[in-house]
């Protein structure tokens, strides 16, 4: 258990340091012409971001590789590629995942 | 009145609504925070606090796993550090497309940027239109989600069925290969070597370091990869 004493503070500096992770970056490079090939660089980060997300978020359980075939996060992923090739609409990427896994979910435990 | 002149122009509405696309991604992540932290033995007031100064879903439910095992403050800051650490990756990636943005709007947009601001800015900088508008209000949207939901779940967050946690978890990869697919489409084969090396690198090193740093060296790794192919070599 937390008290207050403990709680106030971390809100504070946790909030603190996060506005500064996100805002330094935006203040110091924002609308700055850049070298083109660190541009280039740049450009490729959120793809970089994203991507590595994807990978940890669908094979990741407790910090431990889980990739079986069996794996429901697997199959969603399959039918969210797929999603994300035939159609640009984020709800239905999201929705369609969603509904498999769901399904297979509920259809295992059943 | 000009807010809500700028409210009712196109490129706030089309703002609106792609922030409310990721109501599945951080309707289960409010949730689960709220329960956490009423199990940490926050105040509701505080935890609806905390998700305003903050947000930061993955730096919450960190510091409060970390505040449960007798973390001090040096710890928190450390640990909040690490879990936001990205943010400043999205930041740095996204400050090329901010020429359009005001000074004054700098804060705002550096205050409720989050993960998908990564995928949803550079797209709209390539659709064109009034970006500062679109950015600031599906960052705002997101954002409003993420206070709502956590109220939500101090509430509701003990009446939810635990078989349904998997399956909503599953809306983190699903948003993020959404948003990263247009910006791969956009770069074609630069873009699928970059995503191809950063998910390998963020799943690969996680035998050697914890998760959030993989993902970081694999976001570098993959923007390197990016630019190992010249431009020239992304014409079908």
């Amino acid at each position: 258990m937390t008290s207050g004493t403990t709680v106030l503070p971390m809100i504070i500096g946790t909030a603190v340091l996060t506005f500064g992770i996100r805002y330094l970056p935006i203040a110091l490079l924002g609308g700055r012409r850049l070298r083109p090939m660190l541009e280039r660089f740049l450009r490729y980060l959120p793809i970089g971001i994203l991507s590595g997300l994807v990978a940890q978020s669908t094979f990741l359980r407790g910090g431990m590789l889980n990739a079986g075939i069996s794996d429901y996060y697997l199959h969603g992923m399959i039918l969210v590629v797929l999603l994300a090739v035939w159609t640009r609409n984020l709800a239905a990427i999201i929705l369609g995942g969603l509904a498999l896994v769901g399904l297979l979910t509920f259809l295992g435990n059943g | 009145m000009t807010v809500f002149r700028l409210l009712r122009s196109a490129d706030a509405v089309e703002g609106i609504r792609d922030g409310l696309l990721f109501v599945p991604f951080s309707l289960p992540l409010a949730i689960s925070y709220a329960i956490s932290a009423r199990i940490a033995g926050l105040a509701d007031w505080q935890i609806v606090l905390w998700s305003a100064a903050i947000y930061a879903g993955s730096a919450q439910l960190a510091c409060l796993s970390a505040l449960t095992a007798g973390a001090g403050m040096a710890e928190l800051l450390i640990i909040t550090f690490m879990a936001n650490a990205r943010h400043g990756l999205i930041a740095i990636g996204i400050s090329p497309y901010l020429r359009p943005v005001t000074r004054r709007a700098m804060p705002l947009l550096g205050f409720t940027l989050a993960t998908s601001s990564a995928g949803l800015l550079p797209a709209k900088a390539a659709r064109g239109g009034n970006f500062q508008v679109y950015a600031l209000s599906t960052q705002i949207c997101q954002w409003a989600q993420w206070l709502l939901f956590t109220f939500f779940g101090v509430w509701l967050g003990p009446m939810v069925p635990a078989a349904w946690t998997p399956v909503l978890g599953f809306a983190v990869p699903a948003a993020f290969l959404g948003l990263v697919a247009p910006l791969i489409r956009e770069s074609r084969a630069s873009g699928i070597l970059a995503a191809l090396v950063s998910a390998a690198l963020a799943l690969g090193l996680t035998v050697f370091w914890p998760p959030q740093i993989c993902a970081i060296v694999g976001a570098f790794g993959g923007a390197l990869a990016g630019i190992l192919i010249p431009e020239g070599g992304n014409h079908d």
